[in-house]
């Protein structure tokens, strides 16, 4: 593959990126370590657009991927529901709390945040997690629309936009259309372990598809500072840890969950080929407890074929509990293209607007 | 991918779009003002201030205004309360014959709820009694209308290079002469989409929005 010069320097100019990766912890941390290798987190203000986990998950999610929280760090929340751990974030961390269905409840303080940070020297990066959820809100003309303002805003501030989506829960056409809204395409397997790098604009040749070959890849001239260079180099060193811990994924997404959110769980719990949701304590557990743990292990929300993935159990099982789980209040199902997403109750999108506007911080 | 929810008079912009991309965009072009009020001073003495920057047209009644509208006509001010055709059925004749022109309506009297199904772009109180405050409409719905325009095209523009994206394989792109246009033109708008962003302000953006989230 060869990048010409002029590709390169079109590169250099791309201020945000489509992510395209699973809705899956697997997800989220391709999203916080493209992040933290974009800029290092004491050097960036990031400015996080969040639907579904509250900002104190997205916390500690990120303090388990990279650890140094960003010097400065913003929430745009856009969800109603308050939750118990407002309290307790650190120190200087803001939470404004928007009606998702109001595109420019976002998009509004977004941008007198980036404004806020123009000149404290550090560079604003912006997450938004995540354009799966963000399409359940709004139609997708609307949402079309809103994130085209949402990448000029980010643009005009001379930050970098990373949107996340999953593929897998949009048809390629959706995908596709929404592509042309940003200056690059970052693409995450399932198994985290692919990836390909696409400039939107540029040469369509100028791709890079790498499956478990991240460090052969000598053929891309040194770019310097280019946002593709930096992506690249992002890249190489992101699964790594898959690498030493053998050919089963799994056990990669395991142990970075297992240090997340196992506070209560004993170390011994990375044992090789079993599933996120098994449990040194599994047998102590109700299935519903297992299907709940899951859940806020994904940060409040996932594909429910990925709680059968998970579990082991057959699709009509896992359907069939489910079902008594959404009887009982516990979680909440909605049909998202082609499958349906699994909300925990207190995640769920609001289906009606709420009567709680504003911001809190 | 079509709006439901977008209010009657965005509808036809999709039907022309090509002649609208043309007047709305090319900067050479001055845009047209359609005036319309049944009181003779009013309409006379916005025509003046308006007369400088814009191609101004002007009608004293609403049936007048009917025969002044072609697709010409970018913005029309159209008072609400007139004798024959009132400021409504004008706008149900725009509706009907799916012209693209922004409206504002202009009225005495204070806007109500009744007055969000009508399907207007912008509501002015009388009397306006400052050039600059109805210059500073027209000129609101005049980016307003070029956004929305180039974003209408842009978004048609997307969804066909994604349908053949879907559809085609790598060579079979690499091949067609419609997928490089296509490439080329829709960067080519984004550019100038990117321009036509930047002046708008948050409040532009609400009304964007507005039809679109209710």
């Amino acid at each position: 593959m060869n990048i010409d010069t002029s590709d390169r320097r079109q590169l250099e100019t791309c201020s945000n990126v489509l992510l395209l990766a699973p809705l899956t912890p697997t997800g989220t941390r391709a999203c916080f370590e493209l992040l933290a290798a974009t800029t290092p987190p004491e050097e960036a203000n990031v400015a996080a657009v969040t639907y579904t986990p509250p900002p104190e998950t997205w916390i500690s999610d990120w303090r388990t991927h990279v650890e140094t929280l960003p010097a400065e760090l913003a929430f745009v929340h856009a969800n109603q529901v308050q939750t118990a751990g407002d309290d307790d974030l650190p120190e200087g961390v803001t939470v404004a709390r928007v009606d998702p269905n109001q595109p420019m409840d976002i998009i509004a303080p977004l941008t007198e945040q980036l404004t806020r940070w123009e000149d404290n020297g550090n560079r604003s990066l912006v997450a938004v997690q995540t354009l799966t959820i963000l399409l359940e809100y709004v139609d997708f003309d609307t949402a079309f629309r809103y994130l085209h303002i949402l990448t000029h805003r980010v643009e005009a501030a001379g930050a970098i936009g990373f949107y996340h989506m999953d593929p897998d829960i949009h048809d390629e056409e959706t995908v596709n259309t929404l592509k042309t809204l940003f200056d690059a395409v970052v693409e995450v397997g399932d198994d985290g372990e692919s990836w390909s790098v696409t400039e939107t604009y540029g040469d369509r040749s100028a791709t890079s598809d790498h499956v478990q070959t991240h460090d052969t890849d000598v053929s891309l001239p040194d770019s310097g500072d280019s946002l593709f260079s930096t992506i690249r180099d992002s890249l190489s060193g992101l699964f790594s840890g898959s690498e030493t811990t053998g050919p089963s994924s799994d056990s990669a997404v395991e142990s970075a969950t297992g240090n997340g959110t196992g506070a209560e769980r004993d170390g011994s719990a990375a044992t090789g080929d079993s599933g996120v949701g098994d449990l040194p304590d599994g047998a102590m557990l109700t299935d519903e407890d297992r299907i709940r743990e899951l859940l806020s292990q994904y940060g409040g929300r996932m594909k429910q074929v990925d709680v059968t993935e998970e579990t082991d159990w057959s699709k009509s099982t896992v359907s069939r509990k489910l079902s008594k789980m959404e009887e009982k209040g516990l979680i909440t199902r909605v049909q998202v293209g082609r499958g349906n997403l699994v909300f925990l109750s207190g995640y769920e999108p609001e289906t009606t607007k709420s009567p709680f506007e504003g911001e809190s911080s | 991918m079509n709006r439901p929810g977008a209010s009657p008079h965005r509808i036809p912009h999709s039907m022309s779009e090509s002649t609208q991309t043309e007047t709305d965009t090319e900067a050479s072009e001055t845009p047209t003002v359609l005036i319309v009020d049944d009181e003779k001073p009013i309409t006379d003495a916005y025509a003046k201030w308006l007369e400088g920057e814009y191609e101004v047209r002007t009608a004293y009644s609403g049936s007048e205004a009917v025969d002044q509208l072609d697709a010409a006509v970018d913005v029309i001010l159209l008072d609400r309360r007139m004798p024959d055709l009132s400021g409504e059925d004008v706008l149900d004749e725009i509706h009907a014959r799916k012209l693209t022109c922004r409206v504002a309506l202009v009225s005495a009297v204070e806007p109500d709820f009744d007055i969000l199904e009508l399907g207007f772009d912008a509501y002015l109180e009388k009397p306006v009694s400052d050039a600059d405050e109805l210059v500073e409409t027209v000129e609101t719905l005049l980016r307003r209308s070029t956004y929305d325009v180039q974003m209408q095209r842009f978004l048609a523009l997307a969804n066909k290079k994604a349908a053949l994206e879907t559809k085609k394989s790598p060579e079979e792109l690499e091949a067609s002469d419609e997928y490089a246009s296509l490439r080329s033109e829709l960067a080519d708008l984004r550019a100038r989409l990117s321009d036509t962003a930047t002046r708008l302000d948050d409040d532009d953006l609400r009304v964007e929005f507005r039809d679109r989230t209710d």
